[in-house]
């Protein structure tokens, strides 16, 4: 398959040789596809983005990449009051030698690039002073910037209000569909797979762990066993197009009854 | 202009001569039990002790600094023992006293600076019950000869304390007699640097300020009023006539008249720049004093008849019964080190080795 | 917005070369604003334009042997201490830090002392300075990252921890030094003072602080890399751990050469990057050239007064200190105010 622009096969990865943080994980990532790994927190997703961005020698398995591959973390910070232009120019890095700067086509790029996002006005901003989503589309500008055909992103919109959740989803998509891109991210939110991924890798000791269509994988009894809370997928419409979504379900917890409930605490046991 | 009056101004009258002193410098009482037979020195008492006694016996302990000081210069060639005189007493080298050590020697006096950090370097001694004799830096004649006494009575050796204040008085008293002769000579200024890295000199108000002009020179820094440092600028205002150089520090004349930034100074274009000798005490004190001065009043005042190598020679067969060969005389002299310089021939030997 | 004027740097250049005239008619002794401009023509003029040399000795002397050397000496010595801050601050990620908060100067200075007590030549001193300030940043650095979770803190606690370490050896050194001869040497590197420059101390630092922070300059856009942290400055394409030690390398030749001619000068390297960030903003691709110009002018404005306030010099270390540790408070009050997180 010539579109592939990942393909990783049985990767584990061990701190010492006796505590795996997790094994055998397989995938792939085609032009245009977005896979959405799942899993509970402190599964190893960074760890395994590391492994994939080639940050990282894999204990076992192997990783082949056909493309270029771009990063972007978790909600970005810097210490440094760096205008937004700034820091999208650092997505050239790769292709400026080590003690040269960059120049008016390096710049010309990354307004491009900020325009595409429609970022062009926010360029001599400080980018400390954005909000969380315009922050993580800077970063995403920056990584379509160094030329990647594959973006890797860490829990992209998990520290996001639900607006800026919503924005970043919705491009995450459209670079797949629109710009053919391949992406990569980690979530822990099923519904956000559920929006945008094609396939899904869920996390977890003893499944299979082979990536598959997220169909196949973002079943009720498949959640339950990964996450080990019941969820509930729920079907709606809104403004005549159809949505798919899961629901948490909050157990209620003893609500009480009126002729059998608990006692009140200020009638004392008999 | 004459040097005649004011030189003997500072020397003091010999009144009390027969009278021992009964209080240290600090006005507290003497050591009930005198002549004390081990003493414990911090500072410059260790070389007249020596003098006094002509040994290191009543020495039970001295700070390294002092020891070094001994053992470097020519007294280590009169009292070799004093290499051997346990040199822990100071916790930092110098003033800072290490009781428990001073009290391993259960000295019956020991003897420490006054007036100088006391709650650091007196207190711990009183706290711990010994016995202190308190000693004030020498700022003049009159301190000099009474320190003399102090030590002379101490070390029961009042009559020889007596005889080396009466060799001093006598020694500047020829000194002023030799300057007054020198009739309408001007008085060079001299600049004495303590250190050259960063540039410290003698400056007004101090003892060793007074000895210029007592050497019939005049403080060129007789402006600056507390120790530090100055700028070479500072040096090229002054531009004195003549240089001196600490006797122990790593200085030395050539650098001097190789550095461009002297080339303007009077000192270096006339090669008037001089490293004080070493002696054995630093070429300071009661002992070597008077040597100082001549040695600087026959560079300053080179009419002066020429008799420093022998007064240094006479005065430690006098006192240590040491006969200095002519190679000590060159290495106390800096006979190398100055030899580039104006008038220093008349301190060498006639025919150099 | 980030605005920043295009001329401000050529601006602070030119300051700075003012501030260079300007130097050279201050001190103790007097020669005349003509007599200094005719003085510096000659030196800046080819021979047949020259003026004719109707100075004194002396005067030549106060300019061009004196003042020359040590101006020249401060503003790289300035400007070293600047890139070497506004560097480590960005390749930290922390702006409170600089070479002296880190351990390097007092790294440095141990090296220095320990060459003094050997006798080693000046290039062994200067080697040797490198080789303690190098040591301090890479012990300090090693401390930090056991820091648990990153921040600010651990840097600083590190940098406290090693330049104590240091500090306590420097003692050491000075206790076994010989009084005489090699202590007053020691005592005046730990002060700090450009009181001996001379020729051969510019001679000696001018080529390592030119090379070094030339090298600092032509890697200003490496360090927003840097900056980012390590995991994004990989994933961009950045080789962090080499490029980290390239400039450890130049940051700790920056600071040993100031060290070795002019001993321990404080605060300068944390203070002027942040007055260079307030003129030219975070951009290190302009921060670096704004914090070695800045650095310059303010070393030269410390070292005049050091020199002329009082008849006996100053220790500039001691005025460095006395400006620099307010502003500190300053900036750790903003920092905190402000919330900074950092990893």
């Amino acid at each position: 398959m010539t579109d592939e622009l990942i393909r990783f096969s049985n990767v584990g990865h061990a701190y010492t040789p006796a505590r795996w943080v997790f094994r055998g994980y397989s995938g792939t990532v085609a032009r245009g596809r977005v896979l959405a790994i799942l899993g509970p927190n402190g599964c190893g997703k960074t760890t395994l983005l590391r492994l994939l961005l080639g940050l990282g020698r894999a204990t076992e398995g192997t990783i082949e990449r056909f493309g270029r591959v771009a990063f972007v973390p978790q909600l970005f910070q810097v210490g440094f009051d760096y205008s937004v232009l700034d820091m999208v120019l650092m997505g050239r890095a790769g292709r400026i030698g080590l003690l040269a700067q960059p120049g008016r086509a390096d710049e010309a790029a990354a307004r491009d690039a900020l325009a595409r996002f429609g970022l062009e006005d926010l360029a001599r901003r400080p980018f400390h002073e954005l909000s969380g989503g315009q922050r993580q589309l800077v970063i995403l500008a920056r990584a379509l910037v160094a030329g990647a055909d594959l973006l890797i992103l860490d829990e992209p919109a998990s520290a996001l209000d639900l607006g800026n959740q919503v924005l970043i989803l919705d491009w995450i998509r459209r670079l797949a569909r629109q710009e053919g891109l391949g992406v990569v991210f980690t979530t822990h939110h099923p519904h956000h797979a559920l929006a945008v991924a094609d396939r899904v890798l869920p996390m977890q000791d003893g499944a299979d762990n082979h990536d598959a269509p997220a169909s196949e994988i973002l079943t009720e009894a498949r959640l339950r066993a990964l996450y080990g809370v019941p969820l509930k997928r729920v079907a709606f419409e809104h403004e005549g197009q159809r949505h798919e979504t899961f629901a948490l379900v909050i157990p209620h917890s003893n609500a009480p009854d009126d002729t059998t409930g608990a006692p009140s605490p200020d009638v004392s046991p008999p | 202009m004459a040097l005649l009056g004011a030189l003997l101004a500072g020397v003091a009258p010999p009144a009390g001569a027969g009278e021992p002193p009964a209080r240290d410098q600090r006005g507290a009482p003497l050591p009930a039990s005198l002549p004390a037979h081990k003493m414990v020195t911090f500072n410059s008492a260790l070389w007249m002790l020596l003098t006094l006694d002509q040994g290191t016996d009543r020495v039970a302990g001295a700070s390294a600094s002092t020891v070094r000081v001994v053992t470097t210069g020519l007294l280590g060639k009169a009292f070799p023992q004093a290499a051997r005189v346990p040199d822990t007493v100071a916790a930092d080298g110098f003033f800072l006293p290490n009781v428990e050590a001073i009290l391993a020697l259960a000295p019956d006096a020991v003897l420490q600076w006054v007036g100088r950090n006391d709650p650091a370097y007196l207190a711990p001694l009183e706290r711990a019950g010994l016995p202190v004799v308190g000693l004030r830096e020498n700022q003049s004649d009159a301190d000099y000869i009474a320190t003399a006494r102090l030590l002379g009575t101490l070390s029961g050796q009042p009559g020889r304390a007596e005889a080396l204040v009466e060799r001093y008085q006598a020694l500047y008293a020829a000194l002023a007699r030799d300057l007054a002769s020198l009739v309408g000579e001007r008085r060079p200024k001299v600049l004495y640097l303590w250190k050259d890295r960063p540039l410290i000199p003698i400056g007004g108000g101090s003892f060793y300020g007074a000895l210029l002009e007592r050497s019939g020179g005049e403080n060129a820094a007789a402006s600056l009023s507390r120790w530090g440092a100055v700028t070479m600028e500072q040096i090229l205002v002054w531009n004195p006539d003549v240089v001196l150089l600490f006797c122990c520090g790593p200085a030395r004349p050539q650098a001097l008249y190789e550095d461009p930034a002297w080339r303007a100074v009077r000192a270096v274009r006339e090669r008037r720049v001089y490293k004080v000798p070493m002696g054995g005490s630093r070429f300071a004190d009661l002992i070597e004093g008077p040597l100082f001065s001549r040695w600087l009043a026959e560079l300053l005042h080179p009419g002066l008849p020429s008799r420093l190598r022998q007064d240094l020679r006479e005065t430690y067969r006098a006192i240590y019964g040491l006969t200095l060969s002519d190679d000590d005389l060159d290495r106390t002299l800096h006979a190398r080190a100055n030899a580039l310089s104006a008038h220093y021939k008349r301190f060498l030997r006639e025919t150099p080795p | 917005m980030i605005r920043t004027h295009p001329l401000i740097l050529p601006l602070l250049a030119a300051l700075c070369v003012l501030m260079v005239l300007f130097s050279l008619g201050v001190g103790t002794y007097p020669v005349s604003l003509a007599t200094q401009m005719r003085i510096t023509a000659a030196l800046l003029l080819p021979a047949p334009l020259a003026p004719d040399p109707t100075w004194t000795e002396a005067e030549w002397t106060a300019v061009v042997i004196l003042r020359l050397p040590r101006v020249l000496l401060v503003t790289l010595a300035g400007a070293g201490l600047g890139l070497a801050g506004a560097s480590l601050q960005g390749m930290l990620r922390n702006p409170l830090v600089g070479p002296d908060i880190v351990g390097i100067s007092a790294g440095s200075a141990f090296g220095g002392m320990l060459a003094i007590l050997l006798d080693f030549s000046s290039t062994g001193l200067l080697l040797s300075a490198f080789a303690g300030g190098a040591g301090a940043l890479f012990l300090a650095w090693s401390l930090a990252r056991l820091g648990r979770g990153g921040g600010v803190l651990p840097v600083i606690l590190a940098g406290i921890i090693v330049a104590a370490f240091f500090t306590a050896l420097n003692g050491l050194l000075q206790y076994v030094a010989d009084p005489d001869s090699k202590l007053p040497a020691m005592v005046y590197w730990l002060i700090g003072s450009f009181a001996g420059s001379s020729l051969e101390d510019l001679r000696l630092a001018a080529p390592p602080l030119l090379i070094a922070g030339t090298g600092l300059v032509l890697l200003r856009w490496r360090l927003n890399l840097l900056s980012l942290g390590d995991l994004d400055a990989a994933a961009l394409g950045v080789r962090v751990g080499g490029l980290r030690w390239l400039i450890v390398a130049l940051v700790a030749t920056l600071v040993a050469s100031q060290v070795a001619v002019s001993g321990i000068v404080g605060w300068v390297g944390l203070v002027v990057p942040h007055c260079a960030r307030m003129l030219v903003g975070a951009d290190h691709r302009r921060l670096l050239p704004a914090s070695a110009l800045v650095g310059g002018v303010f070393l030269l404005a410390m070292d005049n007064l050091a020199r002329t306030l009082t008849v006996q010099e100053l220790p500039i270390g001691v005025l460095t200190a006395v400006v620099g540790t307010p502003v500190f408070a300053f900036l750790f009050w903003r920092s905190q105010a402000r919330g900074w997180v950092l990893d």
